[in-house]
């Protein structure tokens, strides 16, 4: 059953002055599956942030539809988006987006409380999440106080704290050395292994060569797919590359 | 070359007009206040008005309070404005100018500010000088015109005052550059602040502080008391305030926060951390705000109402029109005193003014101690209020005369040879030892006057009894009283003879002067002295009018400090919050759950400060309406007016600050 469809997306900007017209995102379609884990690669300013944007919720399209568990993301109201985007979808960011004022336990609560959860239903939710992170001694740590790999875990937790349908990442591992990228990665695939459906934005092959599914965009459409299949991490980094030299250089032929 | 650094420093102040507009009017508005109350002392049609030396010292006064705030103030603004434009500076850092051309340019800017700052607050206080003198000659009812008339000794000590404070800004800005280097400088206001430290001796220390003014406050009765320790109180409440709204507001932010139920709630979760997180850093502003509020509360209704009622606070000086006051070394000299009223009341009539009161008071008084049992002399300038005991000697005549209120049933005729004693704490002995030697005491009362309860010292008698007594206890202090070397510390026979009558002022003031040709015609060898309502009151409308004229200008003032502090502090605070809410947005927080958490948030930093002040004021209140008391203001209902009007009016002055800031605020976070 998909769980996310994305049909005839189509996103057009107009600049404030002049009315000059920006094509950002021409036609996207795709689908995600439940429990798949998907990622989009794309060079810059191939349309990837507009569209991991309009899936958020955070941005409309021009026209097309975005249906998550069968509901139209576009339908909703104004009133009721920031709702539904805390109950339905978790984000990771490439810059943590942790706030410095609360603690990492705080942090990874900050949806929860929005939600009007109890506080002791939080309390349970939050042992397992940070055990399989690994942070639950860090969780009365201040975000100043710890490493980047560490301020990206709580913020996966803050993520999955939730439940959500879908977990979105954009450049998770963008700010992370080598060994906390490792680290993250194997997080994920972790994740994904115990039904959690993800869909991440990146352009490092090395945390695309994660995914079951990748996804090229160029030019504001899927330009491109490649499955998984039976290949290893190692096999899939290679298919990656080629496709990646095909899509920068075949695109010039194709002018 | 040099041209850059001007064109650059221009565009510096332009680009940052946010910051530097109410930095620059608040500092021409300064400048103009000095350089008014300057105008207003220097003035040499001052000298004119009646009561000039009380007015001039006032105006001193207010020069120097100017003053001084203007240097608190403007620091506290540069410091702030220049935290901000740290990023800007290291930016100029990084593409190659030295520091020392960067201290060009801010000298330059400096400049251009204090340069504005001086010369607009001059011109606009020459252009309002004329008009602000005669709103002053109006106030205090004095008639005259209004030359023009610019003081130079302003000016000078303007540009002066403020030159050095402007270049003291400009070394402090530099040496907050010296000191950083260009990644400082690029980080600039937001370094990851850490979550303040819980200081409980501090907020213990506050607390403390706070109570103890609070009690001297409500508790210090006797007025030379309450002038001396009004100063400490004021002190303690500062430094109160300031400890309390660094350490207590922590502590209880995270008491709040330990309790999990409350904490962990959608309404209070973001508020609380929030809060906590930015008060190490607000906390001096809001005691700030707390304290100038209170002060321009306590200034503005005290003034306002000693103005209001200046006409009681005359008459609670002068209970009488006429009062005439004339000593005697005897009894027996004392006696034409009767043949004196009756003079004077003709004199009053003869000018064709009818009498509607009148009264005669016959008394001596003593300055005494109590030694063991026995009562001893003790100078008149004695300092030691506290172990003084006044005793008044009068027939039971006088002492009538003396307090219209007493009825001919509460002071029964004393025994012969016996004395009646009245005083606060009821006199228990029966006995009553007086420079060695005993009188019998016949009955002994309970009695405070009102004048009386003003009155600083231990204990107020009244000692009543026949003439041929009070001779007796005369002559014993006269011999007592007169020292060796000829020097005397005895008392006279004081007589006062009073008369109220009617009468426009000018009829008044020629009836007086009448009666003082007629007591002068008469040559006494001790011609006493005479007092006139209506002489005084030119005295008392400027005294009165002069202070009201400074508390409303010291007020609008420091309402104006107030209002900068809050707005800088909303606007600082709006740069650190964007990035968090921008954040929170991402998290899941709707459009409308920012909003309101950032106004539930506001309000309280906001209203803190104010009810805080009217707390305050409200533990002054028993001591500021002894301070008036001995400013013979006793209506009490006209004070309370005055205070609540005062409170509510800036109460909305505040709050609409409130709004026009938090607008401010909205426009930076939502950006």
């Amino acid at each position: 059953m998909a769980i996310l469809e994305v049909n005839n997306v189509k996103k057009i900007y107009t600049t404030r002055f002049g009315g000059n017209q920006v094509q950002a995102l021409s036609n996207i379609n795709f689908s995600v599956e439940k429990g798949e884990y998907v990622a989009i690669m794309g060079e810059s300013g191939s349309g990837k942030t507009t569209l991991l944007n309009i899936l958020a919720a955070l941005d409309k399209p021009t026209s097309g539809e975005v249906l998550l568990n069968g509901k139209n993301l576009v339908s909703v109201k104004e009133k009721e988006i920031s709702a539904f985007r805390r109950d339905h979808l978790g984000f990771v960011f490439q810059d943590f987006n942790l706030l410095d004022n609360f603690s990492l336990k705080d942090n990874i609560f900050l949806p929860l409380v929005l939600s009007g959860m109890d506080y002791k239903e939080m309390e349970t939710r939050i042992r397992p999440i940070a055990q399989m992170l690994g942070i639950t001694d860090l969780l009365g740590k201040y975000p100043y106080e710890v490493s980047g790999g560490q301020k990206q875990r709580a913020a996966v937790a803050r993520a999955l704290i939730t439940r959500p349908e879908l977990v979105l990442a954009d450049e998770p591992t963008g700010a992370l050395d080598s060994k906390a990228t490792d680290g993250l990665l194997k997080l994920f695939s972790q994740i994904n292994a115990e039904g959690q459906t993800i869909v991440m934005v990146t352009h490092s092959t090395k945390a695309a060569s994660h995914a079951n599914r990748i996804l090229f965009i160029k030019d504001g459409e899927v330009f491109h797919q490649i499955y998984r299949g039976n290949a290893t991490n190692e096999q899939l980094y290679v298919k990656i590359s080629d496709a990646l030299t095909v899509l920068t250089t075949g695109g010039e032929d194709h002018e | 070359m040099s041209n850059i650094y001007v064109r650059l420093a221009k565009t510096n102040i332009q680009n940052n007009r946010q910051l530097y507009l109410p930095y620059i009017i608040s500092g021409i508005v300064t400048v103009m206040m000095f350089y008014l109350m300057m105008f207003i002392n220097n003035n040499p049609g001052l000298e004119r008005i009646p009561g000039a030396t009380n007015l001039k010292s006032i105006m001193a006064l207010g020069v120097g309070v100017v003053a001084i705030f203007a240097y608190i103030f403007i620091f506290y603004t540069n410091s702030f404005i220049i935290k901000r434009r740290k990023k800007e500076i290291g930016v100029y850092n990084i593409l190659g100018m030295e520091k020392r051309h960067i201290a060009k340019v801010l000298g330059l800017e400096t400049v251009f500010v204090a340069v504005i700052a001086i010369a607009g607050g001059i011109l606009s206080g020459i252009v309002f000088s004329k008009l602000i003198l005669m709103l002053l000659y109006r106030m205090l009812g004095f008639q005259e015109s209004v030359a023009f008339f610019v003081t130079k000794a302003g000016i000078t000590e303007a540009i002066l005052i403020f030159g050095v404070l402007y270049l003291l800004t400009l070394l402090y800005n530099l040496l907050q550059i010296r000191l950083a280097n260009p990644i400082e400088l690029l980080r600039g206001g937001n370094v990851g602040e850490k979550e303040p430290k819980t200081k409980g001796i501090m907020a213990v220390a506050g607390a403390a502080c706070l109570a103890v003014a609070y009690y001297i406050a409500i508790t210090t009765q006797n007025p030379i008391e309450v002038l001396m320790k009004f100063f400490l109180a004021v002190i303690l409440v500062i430094a109160g305030t300031y400890f309390l709204f660094t350490a207590g507001s922590i502590a209880i932010l995270k008491m709040l926060r330990k309790n999990k139920k409350f904490y962990y709630n959608k309404k209070h979760f973001t508020a609380v951390s929030g809060m906590l997180y930015r008060m190490k850093q607000n906390a001096a502003g809001l005691a700030s705000i707390c304290v100038l509020s209170t002060m321009v509360l306590v200034m503005i209704s005290m003034t306002v109402s000693m103005f209001a009622g200046v006409d009681d606070e005359l008459k609670e000086r002068y209970p009488y029109e006429l009062s005439y006051t004339i000593h005697a070394n005897s009894m027996e000299e004392k006696t034409d005193s009767q043949e004196l009223y009756q003079t004077m009341a003709d004199t009053i009539e003869q000018q064709g003014r009818k009498i509607t009161d009148s009264a005669m008071c016959s008394y001596f008084q003593l300055f005494m101690k109590k030694d063991g049992s026995d009562f001893q002399l003790i100078g008149r300038s004695a300092a030691d209020y506290a172990d003084m005991t006044v005793v008044n000697f009068l027939t039971r005549e006088n002492m009538l005369a003396d307090d219209s209120s007493l009825k001919a049933a509460d002071v029964p005729e004393p025994e012969a040879g016996k004395i009646d004693i009245y005083s606060k704490h009821k006199y228990e002995d029966s006995e009553f030892r007086f420079l060695g030697q005993d009188f019998a005491v016949g009955h002994s009362f309970a009695y405070e006057s009102e004048e009386d309860s003003y009155l600083t010292v231990k204990d107020i008698l009244y000692v009543v009894a026949d003439e041929a007594t009070l001779n007796q206890m005369f002559d014993l202090q006269k011999e007592a009283g007169t020292n060796a070397d000829g020097s005397s510390m005895y008392s006279q026979y004081a007589t006062q003879i009073n008369f109220e009558y009617d009468g426009t002022k000018e009829e008044k003031l020629a009836c007086a002067d009448a009666v003082s040709k007629i007591i002068e015609a008469r040559s006494m060898k001790n011609p006493g002295y005479l007092e006139s309502r209506t002489g005084n009151e030119k005295d008392f409308y400027t005294l009165y009018g002069g202070l009201f004229f400074l508390g409303l200008f010291l007020g609008i003032m420091f309402l104006m400090v107030t209002v900068m502090i809050i707005f800088y502090k909303q606007i600082s605070e709006g740069y650190d919050d964007r990035e968090r809410y921008v954040i929170m947005e991402k998290v899941g927080m709707s459009n409308a759950e920012v909003k309101a958490s950032i106004q539930s948030q506001i309000r309280i930093v906001f209203f803190l400060p104010l009810v805080m002040a009217a707390v305050h004021v409200a533990a002054a209140f028993p001591m500021i309406r002894r301070l008036l008391a001995m400013l013979n203001l006793t209506n009490v209902p006209l004070f309370v007016t005055c205070l609540v009007i005062t409170i509510l009016v800036f109460t909305a002055i505040y709050y609409l600050v409130f709004r026009i800031t938090s607008r401010a605020y909205y426009k930076i976070v939502s950006r």
